[in-house]
């Protein structure tokens, strides 16, 4: 019955964000205060039952309930609990169920806290919102339905995807999906700013922290997406530019862009079309993201064929979000306000920029991932488009970024003065530049690049400790009113100082693999091979059984200076209810390196096959990105963005809808 | 009935919850502008030149920017107008909700989903009796610490084959045959275990493994049988009936694999006979005399639904002709026919999955 | 700066930033690009022995010879013609003889190949639609289906 009952949930879910979508747009167009007023309630009821509709699956997910072909698919009854509960998202239909709620919590949450904001723009976004869950859900009920039950149910299920029953990756997608969705919001306010024909620094004050929060989420689970590829997957990268990460790489760029963008909107009134326009690129690549990546389009356009329904269906979605509000922006947009031009040289110059180099690399990637699947759909020819092309093209637009971000960061509004700024950051400057040279002095015939990364790196780091040093220190006052200042620094201040120097680490930490040693070798137990500084020793091999899995795993003890100081186990596992193998890679953390291990079959003379890494600092690379989400967390918090909860502080309270 | 109960109440809460906004017809003082922004933004100035973040000269220009965008915001609010509030509207709108809610939600749901199935989850479920569920449970934790015990895994697989569990019989007997080394049987027990996982079909997988079975002992008379299958489904008619007649030859016909072959044969004879004319016919004579046989297969069908054997091969033939509706059609109607049927329809499910014909209901 | 100098600072800052991206991008498109072809397309183009390559198809059964040092060499088939490959390291869990495989590397000869990576790829009967994406991080790509390779 629960089944069913979250079944029907879903089914009234559909009928509830229909009505959300046209009723209060019927009130936007009349003006008609009540119907607007049923955008909120629309939105917090449509949240409720999407919750529940998740609730019961879950539910089947640990009864084990065979009845539902999506339990049988992907659980056993062996799982641990943990996985049981991941398993609800591991797979096609589960993870749509996952979007739809993340997408109905956002609207709830804006439903609920954004009650301060002018009446039409606030109806018209929630009613952008509900017709973004009507498509989703219409979606899953009709082409991907997670409560299609089976009749007998069979005692058993088929196991969950082995690759999957990791913690890193059973939290990855929820990260992500945090991410993407909350990019619907930006998307809606900036429909919701078309249809009202409205437009001005309150709205970006509205939206920066929506899209903040995207932001910091998605960050985190390119991140964490990224470390589970570099464990789990065993072959020492981090980043392998396949098409999977630049679909989640290409929101976070566009997103970054807006960030910044909305914040030249909201101070100097300008940038608005271009804001609009990000808004809308940014969960149009999202929805690219996660559907093309779903329906395997972007990995050949045979694999349309795979299952054309859901295929043409998610096509059909994808037409009318994007192919909708572009055409909406391009009849509308012309019709907003425009905002002033500005001087070059300032901030709002130098974000410009930035604003520029990021839709460019974005474009770069865009090209690269989509031009193989445009050149088989043309011409039958299959190309590949690896890392040496993005590496070619990403990344010289990443450096000059990375050059004259600390220079945008202190310029003033309106008009900046680049000269006295370069004086100001003449130490941060130097420093790098020693740092640089020192590190080529020592490692004078190693990397080339590597060095000049760091240095951008620690340029980024100092440029951003100069910055809040200028702010609190001003013009020459006593270190305790300074500290005292530092600290009074609004919190948005210091959030982005924080997310720069983020950006900065990560830098450090991927020049670092520069330095990194790869050897591959056979070892008998009791050879020994150097990587690195360590000794890395094979003591010996077997076989263990897990909870669910049978593993044949080597056991390698690592010897630094003569000394133990740790020992790796990787192994291979075989998952009840699946045949196929997986590795599992074996950490060591030294400091803020890593030596990692990764095993493969024994040869008939009785060797192990081994991949044996020694990483320096690749931890950096994933501290950098926690930073950056810290960061964006930290501007959430600033007091001005709250002020729509502030008004409503002050106005009498607003009639909750249940 | 609770479950319909639970129903009518969820649409009628949904239903409240989206009418309750209607009912306040007053245009609320709720309305909120911006203007309220740019006052804060002003506070937020002072705050700042209060505590010298900012200098003065600084203070006043952003003073005075936002003030000019607070005139501006004030003029526009004006030109926009009073909200409205027409009851004729509302009603309508309520109207609305109160008819196109249930409309979208029941239809719909009456047609996708499956409200007489109750929930089973596997705690509460019959399965197999409790002593052996006991046993199996018993083994695998002694298989857990004494992963090397191959007597082990081979008295579990068969118990395993018995309760469905495929995939661990697989496992278990690959295990075996590993620990206690290769035997004839070991190796057929595997390749069945193999078919039986795939749903009937036998994959190259399970063919190898009858195949070293065969060379071990060339008289193993599962992986025989299992042979003449494979021939069977590659399409090879008349190999597949040579097989099976010299395997029917040496057995005893009352046997159960005896019996499994005597109907092999009785079902192939018709096929292989029929096949040879068959092939030796044109391309275009040959489609159309499979349409035919197939045409009188559905006909003998409809007379007779109880051979359950025969939808298989009509669904099975549906497929093969590139006809999924009529495939679909056939699969509601074999369904149809077993529905009371337990064992069968479970054989006509996984054999709908195997050709990813549509869910079962 | 007056309003029109302003603008056309602007203008220029777009213009230079787009061009050098769109040059960065002519110019790799031109040198990173790799075609993956079957064995069958790579005996009839007859491609240059040195180029960069992709290609695909079934591992020839009773073809893969291990020999030390992780060595391994194996024949790459489409059921019409077939292309040996060199290869050195770890191979992939999922690498089986009958299966699909990508290998990337550098056509020594015709009909020789040495590659510097390998990747197993999927039946689509044995691996469920849904994870397809993450498996498509772990490198087993699904580069056409396996009936096109076979023919």
């Amino acid at each position: 019955m629960i089944v069913e009952l979250g079944h029907y949930a879903l089914v009234l879910a559909l009928a509830v964000s229909l009505i959300g979508t046209a009723l209060p747009l019927w009130g936007v167009k009349t003006n008609d205060a009540a119907l607007m007023r049923m955008a909120p309630s629309a939105s917090l009821v449509l949240f409720g039952l999407v919750a529940l509709s998740y609730a019961a699956l879950t539910k089947a997910y640990l009864d084990s309930d065979f009845s539902v072909l999506n339990v049988i698919e992907n659980s056993h009854s062996a799982k641990p609990l943990m996985y049981r509960i991941s398993g609800v998202w591991s797979n096609h239909e589960g993870s749509m169920l996952l979007w739809v709620l993340i997408l109905a919590l956002f609207s709830g949450l804006l439903a609920w806290f954004g009650r301060g904001m002018p009446q039409r723009l606030f109806a018209a976004v929630l009613a952008v919102q509900s017709s973004i869950t009507a498509a989703f859900v219409l979606f899953l009920l009709v082409a991907s339905n997670p409560f299609t039950r089976v009749a007998p149910a069979p005692m058993e299920g088929r196991g969950l995807n082995p690759l999957l029953q990791d913690p890193g990756l059973a939290i990855h997608p929820p990260l992500l999906y945090v991410g993407y969705v909350g990019c619907s919001v930006a998307f809606s306010f900036a429909i919701g700013a078309l249809i009202t024909g409205r437009i001005d620094a309150a709205w970006a004050r509205f939206v920066r922290p929506w899209t903040l929060v995207a932001w910091c989420f998605l960050t985190l689970g390119i991140a964490m997406g990224s470390y589970w590829a570099y464990y789990e997957l065993g072959w020492g990268g981090w980043w392998f530019w396949d098409p999977v990460e630049n679909a989640s790489l290409m929101p976070w760029l566009v997103a970054t862009a807006l960030i910044h963008s909305t914040v030249v909107m909201e101070k100097r009134d300008a940038l608005k079309v271009w804001t609009i326009l990000l808004s809308i690129l940014t969960f149009s690549l999202s929805l690219v993201g996660t559907f093309l990546v779903r329906s395997g389009v972007l990995t050949s356009v045979h694999a349309f064929a795979v299952d054309p329904e859901r295929g043409l269906f998610i096509l059909g979605i994808l037409i009318l979000f994007i192919g909708g509000s572009l055409t909406l922006f391009a009849w509308r947009a012309p019709l907003l306000k425009q905002g002033g031009i500005f001087a070059p040289v300032s901030r709002e110059g130098a974000l410009v920029l930035n604003n520029l180099f990021l839709a460019a690399a974005t474009a770069a990637v865009f090209i690269g991932t989509l031009y193989p699947l445009a050149l088989e759909a043309l011409t039958g020819a299959k190309i590949s488009v690896g890392a040496p092309f993005f590496d070619a093209t990403f990344l010289p637009l990443m450096l000059p970024l990375a050059f004259i971000l600390p220079f945008g960061q202190a310029l003033a509004w309106k008009r900046g003065d680049l000269l006295g700024v370069s004086q100001r950051l003449a130490t941060a400057l130097g420093l790098s530049i020693l740092i640089t040279i020192i590190i080529y002095a020592a490692t004078w015939g190693g990397p080339v690049l590597a060095p000049l990364g760091i240095g951008l790196g620690f340029w980024l780091i100092f440029g951003s400790i100069a910055d809040i040093g200028l702010r609190a220190k001003g013009h020459g006052v006593a270190l305790s009113v300074a500290l005292r200042r530092a600290v009074g620094l609004p919190l948005s201040i210091w959030g982005s100082t924080l997310a720069h120097m983020g950006v900065g680490v990560s830098m450090i930490g991927v020049a670092c693999t520069a330095w990194g040693v790869e050897k591959i070798v056979e070892m008998k137990p009791g050879e020994t091979v150097q990587v690195g500084r360590f000794d890395v020793k094979l003591e010996g091999a077997g076989l263990r059984n897990g909870p669910d899995y049978r593993e044949n795993f080597a056991r390698f003890i690592v010897i630094d200076g003569g000394r133990v100081v740790g020992a790796l186990e990787p192994g291979k596992r075989i998952f009840t209810g699946r045949t196929m193998p997986t590795s599992e890679a074996a950490l060591l953390t030294r400091g803020l390196g890593q030596v990692y291990a990764s095993v493969g079959d024994v040869n008939p003379q009785g060797q192990i096959a081994a991949r044996l890494y020694w990483k320096p600092w690749v931890l950096f690379i994933w501290i950098g990105a926690v930073i950056m989400a810290l960061g964006g967390f930290l501007s959430v918090l600033d007091r001005r963005a709250r002020i729509a909860a502030a008004v409503k502080a002050r106005l009498p309270r607003a009639v909750p809808a249940e | 009935m609770v479950l319909w109960f639970s129903l009518a109440i969820l649409t009628g809460l949904a239903v409240l919850a989206l009418l309750w906004p209607l009912s306040r017809t007053r245009v609320a003082a709720d309305e909120a502008d911006d203007s309220v922004f740019y006052t804060q933004e002003l506070a937020d100035i002072e705050r700042d030149a209060e505590r010298g973040l900012i200098g003065p000269a600084e203070a006043e220009a952003a003073r005075a920017e936002a003030a000019r965008r607070l005139i501006a915001s004030r003029r526009r609010q004006g030109g926009e107008g009073e909200t409205s509030a027409s009851p004729n509207r509302a009603r309508w709108a309520a109207l609305a909700v109160l008819i196109a809610i249930p409309a979208i939600a029941l239809p719909l749901y009456l047609r996708i989903a499956s409200p007489d199935l109750p929930d089973q989850p596997l705690a509460s479920r019959e399965t197999a009796p409790e002593g052996v569920q006991d046993a199996v449970a018993q083994i695998e934790r002694h298989l857990a610490k004494n992963p090397n015990d191959g007597r082990g895994y081979e008295v579990v697989a068969p118990v395993y084959m018995e309760m469905g569990r495929f995939d661990d019989a697989v496992r278990a007997l690959s295990e075996a045959a590993r620990l206690l080394g290769p035997s004839a049987s070991r190796f057929s027990a595997l390749g069945q275990a193999r078919v039986a996982q795939s749903g009937g079909v036998v994959t190259a997988e399970a063919r190898a493994d009858f195949e070293r079975a065969l060379s071990l002992d060339a008289n193993d008379l599962r992986a025989r049988y299992f042979i003449a299958m494979a021939a069977e489904q590659d399409g090879n008619n008349a190999k597949a009936l040579d097989a099976y007649r010299t395997l029917a030859a040496q057995i005893d016909p009352s046997s159960p694999i005896g019996q499994a072959v005597a109907a092999k044969i009785a079902e192939l004879l018709p096929k292989s006979e029929a096949g040879s004319v068959v092939a030796a016919l044109p391309k275009d004579d040959q489609t159309k005399m499979i349409r035919a046989m197939v045409a009188g297969l559905a006909q003998k069908l409809e007379s007779n639904p109880a051979d359950a054997d025969g939808w298989m091969r009509l669904i099975r033939s549906y497929v093969v002709l590139g006809e999924p509706s009529q495939a679909e059609a056939a699969l509601t109607k074999a369904r149809a026919a077993f529905a009371t049927n337990a064992d069968v329809l479970r054989r006509i499910n996984d054999e709908a999955r195997n050709l990813k014909l549509g869910a079962a209901p | 700066m007056t309003r029109k100098g302003r603008r056309l600072a602007m203008i220029g800052a777009v213009a230079v930033v787009l061009g050098i991206a769109a040059s960065l991008v002519l110019f790799a498109m031109r040198d990173s690009i790799v075609f993956f072809y079957g064995p069958t397309e790579l005996a009839q183009k007859n491609i240059a022995p040195g180029t960069r390559l992709r290609i695909g198809g079934l591992v020839e059964t009773g073809s893969v010879v291990k020999s030390a040092d992780q060595n391994v060499s194996f024949a790459v088939s489409d059921g019409n013609q077939t292309v040996k490959v060199a290869y050195r390291g770890q191979l992939p869990d999922l690498f089986r003889e009958g299966q699909g495989v990508v290998a990337e590397g550098v056509l020594i000869a015709p009909g020789q190949f040495k590659a510097d990576s390998v990747l197993a790829k999927h039946d689509e009967n044995y691996m469920p639609k849904e994870v397809a994406d993450t498996l498509k991080k772990q490198g087993h790509w699904q580069e056409g289906q396996k009936s096109e390779t076979k023919k």
